[in-house]
């Protein structure tokens, strides 16, 4: 029997009420992430992506928030833990790295002063001890000159910077996991690739598992080891990041990768992107919530697609095989 | 999550609407206006709070009916040897005072009941009750006339100063720094004390001492730089941004900009903070009255009767308390539907003036 | 840093000018009537109305006429009232500082620990039955003219309820000076800072679960939540101490505002003979040297203040620390 993986998500669904009724952000997502390996949680803005992640810790607190499903996190099942014990993994065994690094920092207190609050709300340390930790761990994410920037206070960091320190704040008691609510969207280019090789380097080095949320699927060929695509609340499409980049599946993915230019091979006339919009308030009761804007529609997709294997990837697409396996990219981006 | 609808399209066929009542494609044809009206509607307390004002500016309005058909008195001559029959029994009106010295009087005391003095006299016989319905016209005539003039000045004071800036922005801004950094009390009772005996004149405009535009102007000016700032910093951010570089860009007239696109987006703002300034108005009113420098005798105010009850406290605090109840009442159903008025309109404004 | 230090200097100057220039123009040149009949008070003989014009220099051009005024308030201090013949204003109003202080001072500490206790109380039951009840109590707090609950205040304590063991300790209206009678100055101040606090408290209780609330939202503070923080220590540490800047600039106004003439109602209520007071009584005879001192120097007094504040900022706030 195989051990069961750092992350387990299974049937996780999110919903919340509001004055028209129940509406479902998330709905029957199953995850997996083991120890030291990257998965990508691709989709665009409001497909639910976000609101998985913060699920992972317990987050949301909207008492509207309907949850339902498993996680289940190194063998502990998170869902239904009372909110006491959730504190006591939320910081030390999983941590989270959110979007906006101008924000994610009090502005009112030292940088060290908050790392330091982490490291000594999960461990026994003294004051002193936690101050060194906190300077050896920005020194550990690139910034240089680590005993000054402790003083400093957020305003005065640049955005990179203030990224590291969020990430030197989320690895300060050794996770296992880490969550990354699109980390690098805010920072410039240059910067994006610095942090994504820093993140790279703490999951070799630390063996940590980390689930990267983004919208660029250039991050994710660059960082994941699996992705799995959400649209609308579900998950259309997963599996190992070569095969889906090489092949993707669902008319959905390759309508994603078609909006983007490929970095090599002809470039094509014009980039094809994909007509409508999603759907504004979470899925559909019924049916394939792509199906509106799928220019491959038809009478199966009236009822709800399961998430079904095939090949190295599993879909959930009621297309035959050999429809989705002309889903060929035009570019190849993976390579 | 927002109210609106974005496309009814996006919507499957088939969904069930959950609540007629907030029906879903139909809202989306609301404006702003008729979005918090909606809002505001829903909010109980304030609907109860707007409801109590009605009643209280409705009694105050039929302040003459009162003193001539249930109470009989004249609310403004002074009665100091007169009698009153209650419960068949002859009584003056001032009695001279047993407690102390036994100098000076206590007038008679309420009754209770709807006739003469039904919250007794005050100390030169007059009835408390007629004057407190006549006062409330006074004060709530202060508080609404000094409003509107606060409301004139500052939107239109903002408005240049974010429309035009440059100088003219310098200049009136500089102007209400200085005014903003002047305690309002003392900017009061400064105007107050030299206007109060002789009025003012200034060219067409000629208020006589007495008159209740002294503590309307007096009061309405005190507050104009704490509104104005604000619908300034409003104006100047509005001026920078995108659709009213596109209106200029597009040649529009300024005096359209103006009224088609600045003040439609400044008024949600200065509703917000209408209910405010009249509670404001209303203390600011009465604490004025109360120093003696806002409402003039023989002319009444809910101030002016509880300075008049200041000296009977002990002997009959029904003459200070009664007008201050009236006052707290008044002033506290403001604040809720100022409240109720701000969830509605902006529920992210900061709302304190002074 | 200099430059910034210097440039807040010169908008105090400037303001601290505009607001002598405003009280001159309104005490001398008001059209509608007389200056000398005005500072000279009721009913003042002509020989009286003739050594006013002489020696405000009324005949002269205005911008002399606020040199003298300017020359006597602050350089010889001479002012002298022409109601209560001869008295020296300035000395006068520096006597009664104290007084106002000791009511200000009293009441703003109540009110700062009583706005922190009940705003941070409801924002942390937000929607709960603590939350509603200090909310309308606040709301109630805010509405009651202050002078009218000092005239509660003083019925219930000084009379209705003076035999009973609750008020037997109030001593009479009036002020006792802290250094001669610390018992006595406690027991003189405590209903009135009572009184005064009140507003504030509801104030301040309102404005800071406001800002609370809305702190509470921002992306820091789900930072702190996913490290695992209690959500006390989320509140206090990263909420209220973020909210705490807002606070500290509306107390700074408030403080100086009511040194600066608000405590005025107060004063006259319970009988403490401060700058208020003073001013008070000098409504009530028109006595208008007095009230131009006073405002003078109350105004002033509250533009020092809001500097003071703004030096504070400096303190709480680290971004205006480092930027300045």
């Amino acid at each position: 029997m195989p051990a069961e993986p750092l992350l387990q998500i299974r049937d996780l669904s999110v919903a919340f009420r509001t004055e028209r009724g129940l509406v479902q952000a998330v709905e029957g997502v199953s995850l997996e992430v083991e120890a030291g390996r990257v998965l990508g949680l691709v989709g665009e803005s409001g497909s639910g992506k976000t609101q998985t992640l913060l699920s992972i810790l317990g987050l949301i607190l909207d008492p509207n928030a309907v949850l339902s499903g498993s996680v289940r996190l190194d063998g502990e099942e998170l869902v239904g833990m009372p909110n006491r014990r959730l504190r006591r993994i939320r910081g030390a065994k999983a941590a989270m790295i959110f979007q906006d690094p101008m924000t994610a920092l009090t502005p009112v207190h030292t940088v060290g002063w908050q790392i330091v609050e982490q490291i000594r709300a999960h461990s026994s340390l003294s004051n002193r001890a936690a101050r060194d930790k906190a300077v050896a761990l920005l020194a550990e994410c690139g910034i240089p000159d680590p005993a000054r920037v402790v003083e400093r206070y957020p305003h005065e960091l640049s955005g990179g910077m203030r990224q590291r320190v969020v990430i030197a704040m989320a690895v300060s008691c050794e996770p296992k996991l880490i969550v990354a609510d699109e980390p690098t969207t805010a920072l410039d280019v240059t910067v994006q690739a610095q942090i994504l090789a820093l993140l790279d380097r703490l999951r070799r080095d630390h063996g940590t598992g980390i689930v990267f949320v983004t919208h660029d699927l250039g991050v994710v060929s660059e960082i994941a080891d699996t992705v799995a695509v959400m649209y609308a609340g579900r998950i259309v499409e997963s599996g190992p990041v070569q095969a889906l980049f090489a092949a993707p599946r669902h008319p959905y993915t390759h309508g994603l990768f078609n909006s983007i230019p490929p970095l090599r091979g002809p470039r094509p006339a014009r980039l094809t992107g994909i007509p409508g919009l999603p759907p504004s308030r979470g899925a559909p009761e019924t049916g394939c919530a792509f199906a509106p804007r799928c220019a491959y529609a038809f009478a199966p997709c009236a009822a709800r697609p399961p998430l079904a294997p095939e090949g190295a990837q599993r879909v959930a697409c009621f297309l035959p095989g050999e429809t989705k396996q002309g889903f060929r990219r035009a570019g190849d981006l993976a390579a | 999550m927002t109210d609106r609808i974005l496309d009814p399209s996006a919507l499957p066929a088939a969904a069930p609407l959950p609540d007629p009542a907030l029906g879903g494609a139909k809202e989306a044809s609301f404006g702003p206006w008729a979005t918090a009206w909606r809002r505001l509607r829903r909010d109980r307390g304030a609907m109860v709070a707007l409801a109590i004002l009605c009643l209280v500016a409705l009694a105050c309005a039929a302040a003459p009916l009162y003193a001539s058909a249930v109470s009989g008195t004249n609310p403004f001559a002074t009665n100091l040897n007169g009698e009153v029959t209650i419960d068949g029994t002859a009584q003056p009106v001032l009695a001279p005072s047993t407690t102390g010295l036994g100098l000076g009087v206590t007038p008679i005391g309420p009754t209770w009941a709807l006739g003469p003095y039904m919250l007794g006299a005050d100390n030169q016989g007059r009835d408390v009750a007629a004057r407190m319905l006549y006062g409330g016209r006074n004060s709530l005539l202060i508080a609404g006339a000094a409003t509107v003039l606060t409301l004139v000045f500052a939107v239109a004071i903002g408005l240049l100063c974010g429309f035009f800036g440059g100088i003219v922005d310098g200049v009136l801004n500089r102007v209400l720094d200085v005014l903003w950094a002047f305690p309002i009390y003392l900017l009061a009772i400064s105007l107050s004390i030299v206007l109060i005996a002789e009025g003012l004149t200034i060219g067409p405009i000629d208020i006589r001492a007495g008159s209740l535009w002294l503590p309307i102007a007096i009061i309405g000016v005190v507050y104009v730089p704490y509104v104005a700032r604000p619908i300034r910093g409003q104006t100047l951010s509005l001026m920078r941004s995108e659709f009213i570089a596109a209106a200029i860009a597009l040649g529009v007239p300024p005096w359209r900009i103006f009224v088609k696109d600045l003040l439609p987006n400044i008024m949600p703002r200065v509703i917000v903070l209408v209910p405010i300034l009249l509670a404001l108005n209303m203390i600011t009113e009465s604490s004025l009255s109360f120093l003696s420098i806002g409402v003039q005798p023989p002319d009444a105010s809910w101030g002016t009767i509880i300075q008049d009850g200041q000296g009977l406290l002990y002997s009959r605090p029904i003459v200070a308390l009664a007008p201050g109840l009236a006052v707290a009442l008044t002033v506290l159903c403001l604040n809720i539907l100022g409240d109720g008025v701000r969830d509605a309109f902006d529920p992210r404004a900061k709302v304190r003036i002074a | 840093m200099l430059v910034a230090i210097l440039s807040r200097l010169g908008r105090l100057v400037f303001v601290m000018f505009g607001i002598s220039v405003v009280v001159f123009l309104i005490f001398f040149a008001t059209p509608g009537s007389d200056p000398a009949a005005r500072i000279a008070g009721r009913n003042a003989s002509p020989e009286t109305l003739a050594q006013v014009r002489q020696s405000f220099g009324l005949d002269q051009p205005l911008p002399v006429q606020y040199a003298v005024m300017m020359k006597r308030l602050f350089v010889t201090q001479d002012l002298t009232s022409f109601v209560n013949r001869g008295q020296k204003v300035v000395p006068a109003v520096i006597k009664a500082i104290p007084v106002t202080l000791s009511l200000v001072l009293g009441a703003a500490v109540l009110w700062v620990i009583g706005g922190l206790i009940v705003g941070v109380a409801a924002a942390a039951t937000r929607g709960g039955w603590t939350d509603r009840g200090l909310m309308a109590l606040s709301l109630v707090g805010v509405s009651m003219p202050v002078f009218w609950v000092g005239e509660v205040m003083n019925l219930l304590s000084q009379s209705r309820l003076h035999h009973t063991f609750l008020f037997s300790w109030v001593p009479p209206l009036g002020y006792k000076p802290l250094l001669t009678d610390p018992a006595g100055w406690f027991k003189a101040l405590v209903i009135p800072w009572v009184t005064l606090a009140i507003l504030y408290i509801g104030l301040y209780g309102r404005i800071l679960r406001a800002d609370l609330i809305e702190t509470m939202q921002e992306d820091f503070v789900r930072t702190a939540r996913a490290k695992g923080l209690p959500e006390s220590r989320i509140l206090l540490r990263h909420g209220v101490r973020s909210s705490l800047i807002a606070f500290v600039t509306m107390f700074g106004l408030d403080f100086g505002a009511l040194i600066g003439g608000g405590a005025l109602l107060t004063e006259v209520v319970f009988g403490l003979r401060g700058v208020g007071k003073l001013t008070y009584d000098a409504l009530q005879t028109l006595d208008l040297p007095v009230i131009l001192t006073t405002v003078l120097y109350a105004s002033f007094f509250v533009v020092a203040a809001n500097a003071l504040v703004d030096a504070l900022y400096a303190v709480i706030d680290p971004r205006v620390r480092r930027a300045g």
